[in-house]
């Protein structure tokens, strides 16, 4: 059984959903983005549980988009979530708790939130998500990764329906964290996630044959290893199509520091000029040592 | 395209490492827990706050592997301690290298606290004098650093996963290499859990009152709670015929999973069971079995009131007057949050290599169970915060016995 003779994984695109610090819809996103893209925009500074709206919003839209295209029974439906800090704020707030005045009143309602799936979980009692809800975290590639396990999930048929969502939301601690030890560890990666800010990329999955029409993302099975920074290796086994972008390099929007969302961030704004402009685009997901590439097609049936 | 054929083949499971508070190794930790031998201990409360008197299942020191540096081995949380022993463990008994580059193995982990015991460290001197507290401690802070740790040491050139959706975690890791198997993305996998005890588990837990204060109960009337405990195990997956092309016989077979969510709150399981019911029909669905089959049935038995009242409840619905035995180990190996499927599916291929149902208290329903020395066919069921079930189906022969 060798990943050699695998085929592309296809799987269709069937709802958009964003929401974060700067934006809180897809539509506002694309706005922010193509001012992002050469300025900055003003960042405004997180409240405390955001992350949790920020990904029901998101969710809750691609959601919407989905289930307006097809029916979609909720325990068909799955929910991947991906974040780099989770809930790092209730994590601090239950320690706090928990170190302050001996621990005599280390909070209940925080030890729960600091766990890193309530937010998945929370999303899932808002919306009625009856199927898999798994809280995954990555090193590397982790749009890709998460990609790969909703084509999983589909492709056994256990769901229908993946809503795939990349969260983050940072603030102290974490800012003054990654500063030192970007300083001290000499960790350079790591002066991204000390900006205020965040946010939530969700999108809405479903096999290829459940849309008459749509967008496909065909993931490469195929990661490849980048032998030198800098120099990627060449796309792979995908045909090329008219347009080649990248992530991994720079963050596109600086109200989104932070991995994974910049990524899932990268993806989101390939699809919404995929989908303008009906043409095809290859995505290249970079984290060295590693590259993955994912196609964005408009379906057949679809022109 | 979508594989059309072999999502229902059975996976092989060809090597099991295991650490738990009855030891460490699968055979010492089978031993204590085939003998029920109590292996609590008083929680050491190394920051001082007050949670009281409490007991866990804690493991024992773990041995540094020879090829780890001292330093390095220091530098290291107490799971990727866990993982590293366990890893060798069942990469020896599945006739493995060290080294599987050769083989586009996957790595499917699951842990719920991770490298907390470093964290809260770290943390007790940041909140006091943040510029002087070590950075150093801060190398293993995310929970990826976990699977990152064996995918290094064992050149692990496949599919990477990590969960963590707390009490189903490694279950759902389970699941997620069944698939990856079936859909031939990896032929085959290293897939574990691990969880160790830390001042936010021990006192989150004693801040809900979800602790006893004497001992784990479960289905017991008088149940008051769970014991925290930490350990780990790691399962190597295969499909059946690349064990069967490297020679190599298989200590059992995972035949079915299936995963649900309750959407009904945050930590309290709902009560009548129905999505956790669903999780098992979807299991047996996935294995092609029917309840017939089921021989034994690992509860997920945490000792808590909600959740022994949600599976008797359940298993009176599915299993009543049933040829089928239930019980609960938890009581001897203590509640290891995310390492628990791991562990509850290594020890029900054990049980059924010794042929001996895996010992402990079970909900109080009638069912008639078939002579241990027939047990071939287990379900594990695990349920956790956030209403996520999980059901994993194992068996000791390749073909199911009705």
């Amino acid at each position: 059984m060798k990943t050699q003779n695998m085929p592309n994984l296809t799987i269709r695109l069937a709802g958009v959903g964003a929401c974060g610090s700067g934006f809180d819809s897809v539509a506002h996103l694309a706005a922010q983005l193509a001012i992002a893209l050469d300025t900055t925009t003003p960042v405004n500074t997180p409240t405390e549980n955001t992350l949790d709206s920020w990904v029901l919003a998101s969710v809750q839209a691609a959601l919407d988009s989905a289930q307006s295209q097809y029916p979609v029974a909720v325990e068909r439906i799955g929910l991947l979530y991906l974040s780099m800090w989770g809930s790092i704020n209730q994590t601090v707030g239950y320690l706090e708790s928990m170190l302050a005045n001996d621990g005599v009143y280390a909070s209940p309602r925080l030890f729960t939130r600091s766990v890193y799936s309530a937010v998945a979980s929370q999303t899932s009692i808002e919306l009625g998500i009856h199927g898999a809800c798994e809280t995954l975290s990555f090193a590397n590639l982790p749009v890709y990764r998460a990609l790969q396990r909703a084509w999983c999930l589909l492709a056994t048929g256990r769901l229908d329906t993946v809503i795939t969502v990349w969260a983050d939301q940072v603030e102290a601690p974490a800012m003054h964290l990654c500063e030192r030890a970007t300083a001290e560890l000499h960790h350079p990666e790591l002066a991204r996630y000390s900006r205020p800010g965040g946010g939530s990329v969700a999108l809405a999955l479903s096999r290829p044959d459940a849309l008459p029409g749509g967008l496909e993302l065909i993931l490469d099975p195929h990661i490849h290893t980048v032998p030198n920074r800098g120099k990627a290796l060449p796309a792979g086994t995908v045909a090329a199509p008219a347009r080649l972008c990248q992530s991994g390099q720079t963050s596109i929007c600086p109200s989104i520091p932070a991995y994974p969302t910049d990524g899932a961030l990268h993806l989101a704004r390939e699809i919404m000029l995929c989908q303008n402009r009906w043409d095809e685009r290859i995505w290249e997901e970079t984290a060295a040592p590693y590259q993955a590439t994912i196609q964005l097609r408009a379906a057949k049936n679809a022109r | 395209m979508i594989p059309s054929s072999g999502m229902h083949d059975p996976v092989a499971v060809t090597g099991l490492g295991m650490v738990t508070c009855q030891g460490i190794g699968c055979q010492r930790s089978w031993r204590g827990i085939a003998n029920s031998c109590d292996a609590t201990t008083i929680w050491k409360n190394e920051l001082g706050t007050k949670a009281g008197l409490l007991r866990v299942a804690a493991a024992p020191p773990i041995p540094r592997p020879p090829d780890l540096p001292a330093r390095f081995w220091q530098s290291l949380s107490r799971v990727q301690h866990m993982a590293c022993v366990a890893a060798d463990e069942a990469l020896a008994q599945a006739q493995l290298p060290h080294h599987l580059r050769d083989y586009h193995c996957g790595c499917f982990v699951s842990t719920s606290v991770c490298a907390m015991d470093c964290n809260e460290r770290f943390y007790a001197r940041y909140r006091h004098h943040p510029s002087q507290a070590p950075m150093e401690m801060l190398k293993r802070v995310h929970p990826f650093e976990l699977p990152q740790l064996l995918v290094k040491r064992h050149r692990i050139s496949g599919l990477h996963y990590m969960n963590l959706t707390t009490c189903v975690g490694s279950a759902a890791a389970i699941g997620a290499a069944i698939d990856a198997v079936r859909c031939g993305l990896v032929p085959m996998a290293i897939v574990g859990g691990f969880d160790s005890l830390c001042h936010l588990l021990v006192s989150g837990f004693a801040s809900l009152r979800l602790i006893s204060p004497t001992t784990c109960r479960p289905f017991a009337a008088s149940r008051d709670g769970i014991i925290p405990g930490e350990g780990g195990a790691v399962l190597i997956l295969e499909a059946v015929h690349h064990a069967a092309n490297r020679g190599v016989k298989p200590l059992g077979y995972l035949r079915g999973f299936g995963a649900t969510a309750d959407a009904f709150h945050i930590t309290k399981p709902e009560p009548d069971g129905h999505e956790a019911e669903r999780a098992i029909k979807t299991a047996l669905a996935d294995a092609k079995m029917n309840w017939h089959h089921i021989d034994y049935v690992h509860s997920h038995g945490t000792g808590t009131r909600d959740n022994d009242a949600m599976e008797t409840t359940l298993y009176q619905r599915l299993f009543a007057n049933s040829p089928v035995r239930i019980t609960s180990t938890k009581h001897l190996t203590g509640h290891t949050f995310a390492a628990s499927g791991a562990i509850e599916t290594a020890l029900c291929l054990l049980a059924m290599e010794a042929g001996i149902y895996p010992p402990g208290p079970g909900p109080q329903i009638h069912t008639t169970a078939a002579p241990a020395s027939d047990f071939n066919t287990a379900l594990i069921c695990n349920f956790a915060f956030g209403g996520n079930n999980t059901a994993v189906i194992a068996s000791h022969a390749a073909e199911p016995t009705a």
